[in-house]
């Protein structure tokens, strides 16, 4: 009898979080397509997308956060730098540091520095922007003016995060590129010399993928702030929960895409 | 043939609520042009879910939401942006719901942009003419945040009578008002029906606002989720066959209220 009992409950929470996760992935995939919906007409009839809005979001987006970009993106190429530099020297090898650095940044860490700035600043915010909108009855009084919030709220910051988040991870690279370079200086390496090696291993389809991964992670991390603010529930709580789910669905969802795209990177390369 | 006049806003066998939790079933509700329209009962019946059920934005469990003739809102079908039916509502919500980042004369302007053909010179002039109406032209460049809560409830009315709308919603126009400004609201809501024969439809608590507007009322009761009495509100409190909704009128608790039976 316990045993039955304990399986029946087993069986409803299988239940009830797969009924749940379902739901989930309904409303993510309801939500892609009426973004995709939005995004044609927008296409299609340019006067319909909101470009004053889009103008202020990209510059809270993009750049109101080049400082705190450049300043991670820096620090991380100098401790990447300084400990790889502390034991290739004992090898005589430290000049390859500024190889490392270039390959690292470039193919994968300015995007990532770019993507978790861009999550921790601007998916927050958009969540918490709309999700008190939703409690305020904003949203609401939006539907009863025919206004579609998805076009009116989330296309703008999603195309302000997609275009924002290439540019900041350039300026990533840049400042980790000179972090690496100011502990290679210490150890007597000139700027030409470190550059030269710093893009030796790089090419143009390097740059050009991570432009591409910056802008896909730029639409999933915007589209992920403002879903979530969008489904904001209701009490005082409700924000608060929204804003947190952006971050961390928003950080989740784009270390997976970028798995993904080295994934598929290694596939087309072997 | 009747002589009934063609309702405005007609509900078939409504039934409102959230997912599995229905709040008030069967409302055969039938509200005709230029009618000052309550519904009320006590917290938590229902009132402002089944106002958010009219004006398409819950969908309802059962039965069907015709405006103007034309259904607006059904059970089974998703709920739809319908601008033709769209173009002739407004919606003042509790708190007002003014769009914190606009001032009043662009709050104003936004429904007109999106449901109409209106030049931007029109949208302006008719903007700035429903904050005079509301008595807050000198407030039309303010954000919201700048201005008390009964002036952002006029405001949220300018907003809603600029597409001139059939039908006008209101809901809790005058809760957490003073007294006077309360009586203000309620003296611009009658005006508004007298000078442009809008059908009113509120959610209210307020016994000296509904007593000095509404030609009608609905008393929704919590415990049985179904309309308890309706009739012109002096006629429930001084009529009404049932001891809840004669209470709620005479503001005395219910279980106080046998010797009034």
């Amino acid at each position: 009898m316990g045993h039955a009992r304990k399986i029946e409950d087993l069986l409803e929470t299988a239940g009830r979080t797969a009924a749940g996760s379902a739901q989930a992935l309904r409303g993510a995939l309801e939500f892609t397509g009426r973004v995709a919906a939005a995004a044609l007409s927008g296409i299609v009839r340019p006067r319909s997308f909101r470009l004053p809005d889009f103008g202020a979001v990209f510059l809270r987006t993009g750049a109101e956060a080049v400082p705190v970009t450049l300043l991670v993106g820096f620090l991380l190429g100098f401790i990447i730098a300084y400990m790889s530099a502390a034991m290739l020297n004992k090898f005589g090898a430290e000049i390859y540091v500024a190889n490392l650095i270039g390959l690292a940044l470039i193919r994968e860490l300015g995007t990532i520095v770019a993507a978790i700035v861009i999550a921790a600043r601007s998916a927050s915010a958009f969540a918490a922007e709309i999700g008190t909108m939703v409690v305020n009855d904003e949203i609401a009084a939006m539907r009863t003016m025919g206004i579609d919030p998805v076009r009116h709220l989330a296309l703008p910051r999603i195309a302000a995060g997609a275009l924002a988040l290439p540019i900041l991870s350039l300026f990533a690279d840049l400042a980790g590129l000179v972090g690496g370079y100011i502990t290679l200086a210490l150890f007597g390496y000139s700027a030409r010399i470190f550059l030269t090696n710093a893009f030796a291993f790089c090419s143009a389809g390097d740059l050009a993928t991570t432009l591409a991964k910056g802008v896909v992670f730029g639409v999933l991390i915007s589209a992920t702030g403002c879903r979530c603010g969008l489904e904001t529930g209701a009490g005082s709580d409700a924000v608060g929960k929204a804003t947190t789910s952006a971050v961390v669905t928003s950080l989740v969802l784009f270390i997976a895409a970028d798995g993904l795209f080295a994934l598929v990177s290694s596939a087309i390369a072997a | 043939m009747t002589d009934e006049p063609t309702p405005v806003i007609e509900t078939e066998g409504l039934s409102v609520g959230y997912g599995d939790r229905v709040v008030q079933r069967g409302l055969d509700l039938r509200i005709a042009r230029g009618e000052i329209f309550v519904l009320l009962g006590g917290s938590g019946c229902g009132k402002s879910t089944v106002l958010r059920t009219l004006i398409g934005l819950v969908p309802p469990l059962a039965g069907r939401v015709r405006i103007l003739g034309r259904v607006f809102a059904e059970a089974g079908r998703e709920p739809e942006e319908n601008p033709a039916i769209l173009r002739h509502l407004g919606v003042m919500f509790q708190n007002g719901a003014l769009f914190g980042s606009k001032t009043l004369l662009e709050n104003c302007a936004l429904p007109q942009e999106t449901l109409t053909d209106r030049a931007p010179e029109e949208i302006e002039r008719i903007s700035r003419d429903r904050l005079r109406d509301v008595g807050l032209l000198d407030f039309a460049d303010f954000l919201p945040k700048e201005i008390s809560g009964g002036m952002q409830k006029r405001a949220a009315i300018a907003r809603a009578l600029t597409l001139d709308p059939d039908i006008l919603f209101l809901d809790e126009p005058s809760a957490g008002l003073d007294p006077v400004t309360s009586a203000e609201l309620d003296e611009l809501i009658l005006r508004i029906r007298a000078e442009k024969g809008t059908t009113i439809v509120l959610v209210s608590h307020e016994l000296a606002s509904i007593f000095a507007i509404a030609d009608r009322a609905v008393f929704l009761d919590r415990a049985t989720h179904t309309v308890l009495d309706e009739g012109a509100p002096a006629f429930l409190r001084d009529n009404s066959p049932h001891k809840a909704v004669r209470s709620f009128f005479n503001r005395t608790p219910e279980r106080k209220a046998t010797g009034h039976a």
